[in-house]
């Protein structure tokens, strides 16, 4: 137990996190559960408002007060529990222990200070360097991400979106935290642009040995970075697994759904099946499974209770009532289909 | 010169906007065309020209030299007037859902705009019958009718964009990264409706996007587009089985495919997109290329017809 303690580096458990606003409360989390092991390059996938960032912003103990309420719930990082933690605790723990490469790389940095200045910034505060000393390691951290040094004192307006990103994640690795939380880096790249980024985060991870949580909405780079995945709906995660259990066994009709709903590459003339519906409004959200209405299988059950995560494999967990008396698989994934009849 | 089946013809399209530092050749001597009835995708990295392309070909924006023959008519210098009505045939769908629609009048009222300039509806019971009709087609709920914009998301604010689009019975519209902006499953039912939609009205389109897998989807040809230039263009099928150019080949292995069988090794180009403004005479794709020759820095390779109706732009190709 105590070795198994060991090998996790963040646990959550049943997290649940409001936004209480004037007219309404924004449910964004509703019993999140995510484990990461040391080392491994975890996926978090959902579409808008699935609360893949509140659940990132949570680890990082961001959740913005007084709207922001956690009603429930721990996450344990390396041993600490990071949501009892106050002000001054949680800065020393943010950086040294957890760091996060945020979205946009156009609005994440300061515009009137030089890269530099920003890389060793992290650097003086978290780990105590003077300026100088900062200086020369944010220099150093640059050539690392494939910028060269002369361009520290460049200002981020002088650099692309790629290279801004770049500097980002020189950022988010320059105290070489344990957990580095990825928040959609690649989406507002272009494709060249973003396998070039990907091929960094690969090698940056092998060398400084950091453990990845990647948020995205891409399930192709998924299959390209990831062990394990966790797929969430309305502020849950409704099925986890290895890349192989998502993406050969898919269980969750939602699930199901996203892969139907892909172009495929190879098969250009399989029709897309789209989910029908459109997503849950996280204010009002329906009694018993939350997606129930969008799903094609449903069972009086669903529309009364959440289903509890059935284990179909020791690492495939799914949130289904499909698989409550049952381990077989009724879903239709259309490629599975498709390959059954030799298409 | 052109037959009954091409709508569209564009040849030697160029559009320069002049910039502080030179000109921008966002579009530069663009030469296509499209047979009635197909969807032409138009694939590219931001900046390579795709949107000004498609903005030029509708005279939204009005091109620096060559022409634009659409029905066997040079459109490429007719009067504002005459542009008016042939608007009506020509459509655009647009990129961003949220930005697009008036946030002032409720949906039924956006719809009716157009169909008011279309002047084929004598009164408001007739056009509201429409309205509805186009709403149906387009997948939206009647009791939208009178919600505003920001009563919608963005898949369904989509849906009235192209409602707007199919309200003046176009024949050909430009579809300007129409599904960028939405969620998968989301994606999934719009790209199901604007097929739904090409069938039942013979529209033709030209589909412009970043998105790979998407345009393989769509298209039934598609034209790579680097630095305003068209490098390859080849049939959906041929570009995807035989890309030929180097950059079309990168685009390619640079998609993450939502697979874990068949992973393919990556060709990872080196660099990013060069500046538009004043490009040398030489081949635009040169600096980032793994090929590059003396050849390719000295003189810009012509679009070159293989045979087949794929055409490429590399000085390789053909030796």
């Amino acid at each position: 137990m105590k070795n198994h303690d060991q090998e996790l580096l963040l646990n959550i458990e049943n997290l649940h996190i409001h936004f209480v606003l004037k007219k309404e409360t924004v449910k964004a989390l509703n019993g999140v559960d995510i484990k990461v092991a040391r080392g491994k390059t975890i996926g978090l996938v959902g579409e808008t408002g699935a609360g893949k960032t509140t659940t990132a912003l949570a680890i990082m103990n961001m959740i913005q007060k007084p709207q922001g309420r956690i009603i429930d719930g721990k996450i344990t990082l390396d041993g600490i529990d990071i949501l009892s933690k106050n002000r001054m605790e949680i800065e020393s723990i943010r950086g040294n222990l957890v760091s996060m490469i945020f979205q946009d790389p156009m609005s994440s940095l300061n515009p009137v200070l030089n890269v530099g200045e920003q890389i060793a910034e992290g650097l003086v505060l978290h780990k105590h360097m003077d300026r100088k000393e900062a200086l020369v390691e944010a220099g150093e951290l640059l050539e690392k991400i494939g910028i060269p040094r002369s361009r520290a004192c460049d200002y981020p307006h002088q650099f692309s979106g790629g290279m801004r990103q770049r500097v980002l994640i020189a950022m988010g690795l320059a105290c070489n935290p344990k957990l580095l939380i990825a928040d959609e880096p690649t989406t507002a790249l272009d494709v060249t642009i973003q396998a070039q980024v990907l091929q960094l985060m690969r090698e940056l991870k092998a060398n400084f040995n950091t453990t990845i949580f990647m948020i995205t909405h891409d399930f192709g780079i998924v299959a390209e970075m990831c062990d394990e995945v966790y797929v969430m709906y309305a502020g849950t995660v409704i099925e986890r697994g290895t890349l192989t259990d998502i993406f050969d066994h898919t269980r969750h009709p939602y699930t199901e759904g996203l892969f139907n709903s892909l172009p495929d590459i190879e098969h250009r003339n399989r029709e897309l099946i789209p989910i029908h519906g459109r997503t849950v409004d996280p204010t009002n959200l329906p009694a018993g499974c939350p997606f129930w209405p969008r799903c094609n299988y449903i069972c009086d059950k669903c529309r009364q209770d959440m289903p509890p995560e059935i284990l179909v494999s020791d690492t495939h967990g799914v949130k289904c009532w499909l698989y409550e008396n049952t381990s077989e698989n009724p879903l239709m994934r259309r490629d599975y289909v498709a390959e059954e009849n030799n298409d | 010169m052109t037959d009954h089946n091409t709508i569209l013809q564009v040849r030697n399209l160029k559009k320069y906007f002049k910039v502080g530092a030179g000109l921008l050749h966002a579009v530069d001597d663009v030469s296509f065309s499209i047979e009635r009835g197909t969807t032409l995708g138009i694939v590219g990295e931001s900046g390579c020209g795709k949107s000004t392309l498609g903005r030029t070909i509708l005279r939204l924006v009005e091109p620096t030299s060559g022409d634009i023959i659409f029905e066997g008519k040079n459109i490429t210098h007719v009067n504002r007037r005459a542009m008016k009505q042939l608007r009506k045939e020509m459509q655009l769908i647009f990129q961003d859902p949220f930005s697009s629609l008036n946030p002032r009048i409720s949906i039924s009222c956006a719809i009716d705009e157009a169909l008011v300039l279309t002047g084929r509806y004598k009164d408001a019971d007739e056009r509201f019958a429409k309205i509805l009709d186009l709403m149906g087609s387009v997948g939206l709920d009647e009791r939208l009718a009178n919600a505003y914009p920001h009563e919608l998301d963005g898949g369904c604010r989509q849906r009235v964009g192209i409602a707007r689009a199919l309200a003046m019975e176009p024949k050909f519209i430009v579809c300007d990264e129409p599904v960028s902006a939405l969620d998968v499953s989301i994606q999934a039912q719009i790209l199901n409706i604007l097929r739904q939609l090409k069938k039942d009205h013979n529209l033709t389109y030209i589909f412009i996007t970043h998105d790979l897998s998407v345009v393989n989807y769509i298209s039934d040809a598609i034209a790579v587009m680097y630095l305003g230039r068209v490098i390859e263009m080849a049939k959906t099928e041929e570009l995807f089985a035989n890309p030929l150019h180097p950059y079309t080949n990168a685009l390619l292995s640079a998609l993450p495919i939502p697979s874990i069988h068949n992973r393919k090794e990556r060709i990872l180009i080196r660099g990013e997109i060069t500046s538009p403004i004043n490009p040398k005479p030489c081949c635009r794709f040169a600096q980032r290329c793994d090929y590059c020759t003396q050849e390719c820095l000295e003189k810009e390779p012509p679009l070159v017809d293989l045979g087949n109706g794929h055409m490429v732009a590399c000085n390789r190709v053909g030796k």
